[in-house]
């Protein structure tokens, strides 16, 4: 087995059902996240002009890259908070299947959008393009608002369940946001401390719940347009909404998938794993610093209240002092002069700080109004987000699930997967420049088909993607040799 | 400013975190107490903290005052002197005019009659100058100087549907 240490993940038999469900979640996630990614190097195929495709069918790639990663990296952040929190709180099994099942079906119903019905809308769908595609009919864009349906529900069962169970466990919603600890006074010399990871998933909960309610407020009057109950919504509504939901439940992936890092952490650094009052002020920040900052992706709709750019671009300024002074400073005060030991999952861990707090620039950057008047649109916010993603996320969550599957199995890794794993980090930087560099060329993002003059950025992309993926299997071979061992230890208790 | 000048900006940036995050890296050998690292993270953090915020607050007021909105570009560039009126559609760009007179501020009344469309004007060296979106139902107002004379592309960038990539429209500035 590999070694824990106190504050690290320790699973007993009596919670074996429920590992298996985080198991099921984070594959899941996993396995759709490869097929993403395979869609994705498409398409910087067809930008580097190597492999043209139609325009018709480069959209619709596009639509399942952003909806398939949005999707499966949430679902698989979420079943490593499962793990974690399996390990201190009661959680339902049939919660979480019904959660898990209620998700999974936004796959047929995506897949017939775009496969059958032909959508190409993207993967925000922003109304009113998912109903007048042109290409498309009106009910594949209906489909695809049921796929957002499937993905709000599923994750609303989901955050209710993990909402009550931590509140049962702490005894009220303010001990589970660790208020006794930030607001903590001489009367009460000993103030209710949750687990870091309980707090984490109890604020993530609250932003999941919000986020869905803006789901739902937005959806509700689409399908009523749908079924020819009201004569159209209010674009600059349903923007707003849009983004809310679409922003914030992007957003929150890596704030859960941070949480994992507070739990594995402390396995390798052996420090850490307490919520202290920083701790506890950076995952109540959270909550507001997800939820703000969603007008800023209308900074370019004039007609829009000025408030409420402004709005955005407080907020998202926001997360700059509060991210990098409390949650990124806590974390590598874990790893300073640590004794660190290196593994796959830590080498992941760190690498994620790095790729979080460069995505974060380029997005601090870009959320500077007249800074967003040069870049909104073009490369450079996907270049932003997939920072967050590619190298946040993703090291954060499979790092985990790296962890969670050896540990699980007993398997050691093999000592030359930590050189995949760096690896993946390189691949993933350099492939992130390079999407910057566009973006600063004014590259528009979504075009189909590029320029020839634009085929240089690309053409130097397709080999760091081609290294990420190629350093991904080398992870892969390695985690797979304890799959079976791992599955075999969780399940029905013996 | 232009995207140079936040290329540059990102880079520095981005160079300052990455030493950072190599001596976090490096120094992991090197094993200190906990309580000590600790310790020194929280002075850190309460060094940083206010010069971090005020930095941010002051930035925050110019941001707004080079922001595009014509409340701010009326100051910043004057009153307009010649209106534009901009109408797109999947797939292309309407305007009253395709000739538009250089060092006059211009005021571009950008709508839609379909779908989302965003208004970006490319120069003629393929460089984003200016953009706003082009929204159903509502007017925005894109208030600009051109100092460069030269044929300029509008592209749009706001995806729209299968011809997206080749909405595009062209006009004179001189």
């Amino acid at each position: 087995m590999s070694d824990h240490s106190i504050d690290g993940p320790a699973y007993g038999s009596e919670n074996r059902p429920i590992l298996r469900i985080a198991l099921v979640y984070m594959l899941t996630g996993f396995v759709i996240f490869l097929i993403m990614g395979i869609l994705g190097l498409i398409m910087r195929l067809d930008h580097a002009g190597w492999w043209v495709i139609s325009p018709n069918w480069f959209y619709r790639i596009m639509t399942l890259h952003g909806a398939g990663m949005v999707a499966s990296l949430l679902m698989a952040a979420l079943g490593g908070i499962i793990a974690i929190l399996n390990r201190t709180v009661k959680l339902s099994a049939r919660w979480l299947w019904s959660a898990y099942v209620v998700y999974s079906l936004s796959v047929p119903f995506l897949l017939y959008a775009v496969l059958i019905g032909g959508f190409s809308g993207g993967w925000t769908a922003l109304d009113p393009l998912p109903y007048h595609g042109m290409t498309w009919s009106k009910s594949a864009g209906v489909m695809m608002y049921v796929t957002f349906l499937a993905v709000g529900v599923g994750f609303l069962i989901y955050c209710v369940h993990i909402f009550d169970a931590v509140r049962r466990k702490a005894g009220g919603v303010r001990r589970a946001l660790a208020w006794e600890v930030i607001f903590s006074r001489k009367s009460n010399p000993q103030p209710y401390e949750p687990e870091v990871a309980e707090l984490a998933a109890i604020a993530t909960a609250i932003i999941g719940i919000v986020t869905v309610i803006g789901g739902v407020l937005v959806l509700a009057p689409l399908f009523a347009e749908a079924a020819g109950l009201v004569d159209h919504v209010n674009p600059l509504y349903s923007k707003n909404f849009i983004m809310l939901f679409g922003h914030s439940i992007a957003n929150v992936t890596i704030y859960i998938a941070v949480a994992l890092v507070y739990g594995l952490l402390p396995v390798y650094t052996k420090r850490g794993g307490h919520t202290t009052k920083f701790v506890a002020l950076a995952w109540n920040f959270t909550i507001i610093l997800v939820l703000t900052p969603p007008p800023h992706h209308l900074y370019q709709d004039f007609a829009q209240p000025l408030g409420l750019a402004i709005i955005g671009q407080v907020a998202s300024w926001s997360i700059a002092p509060s991210v990098l002074l409390l949650t990124i400073l806590g974390n590598l005060s874990y790893i300073y002069r640590s004794g660190m030991r290196w593994a796959v999952p830590s080498v992941m861990i760190a690498l994620g700080f790095w790729g979080w707090v460069f995505g974060g620039i380029g997005g601090t950057i870009d959320s500077a109004i007249p800074a967003n008047q040069l870049l909104h649109n073009t490369l450079w916010v996907p270049a932003h987000f997939h920072a967050y993603y590619l190298l946040g996320v993703t090291t954060f969550v499979w790092g985990y699930l790296f962890y969670l599957i050896s540990d699980l199995s007993g398997v050691r890794e093999k000592a030359s997967t930590k050189i995949a794993a760096w690896l993946y980090g390189i691949a993933g930087a350099g492939f992130l420049l390079v999407f910057f560099f566009s973006g600063a060329d004014s590259i528009p993002r979504r075009y189909a088909v590029h320029l020839p003059e634009w085929n240089l950025y690309a053409a130097i992309a397709v080999p760091f993607v081609l290294l990420t993926i190629f350093s991904l299997l080398w992870i892969i071979a390695d985690m797979i040799r304890g799959l079976r061992g791992a599955w075999r230890n969780t399940g029905a208790t013996k | 400013m232009t995207q140079k000048d936040i290329l540059i900006l990102f880079l520095v940036l981005s160079a300052i975190w990455t030493a950072i995050w190599f001596k976090v890296i490096l120094s992991i050998p090197n094993i200190q107490p906990e309580e000590e690292v600790t310790a020194n993270a929280n002075t850190l953090r309460r060094r940083l903290a206010f010069p971090m915020i005020a930095t941010l607050v002051i930035l925050l007021t110019a941001v707004l005052y080079w922001s595009p909105y014509p409340i701010f570009r009326e100051r910043t560039i004057g009153k307009p002197e010649v209106t534009v009126n901009v109408n797109s559609f999947q797939w292309g760009w309407i305007l009253d005019t395709d000739t538009l007179p250089v060092h006059k501020v211009i005021e571009f009344n950008v709508t839609s009659r379909d779908v989302n469309h965003g208004f970006a004007i490319y120069n003629s060296e393929g460089r984003l100058v200016a953009q706003t979106q082009a929204m159903p139902g509502y007017v925005n107002k894109l208030i600009f100087k051109f100092d460069e004379p030269g044929e300029y592309t509008i592209r749009c960038l706001e995806y729209c549907g299968v011809s997206h990539h080749v909405m595009l429209a062209t006009f004179t500035v001189d």
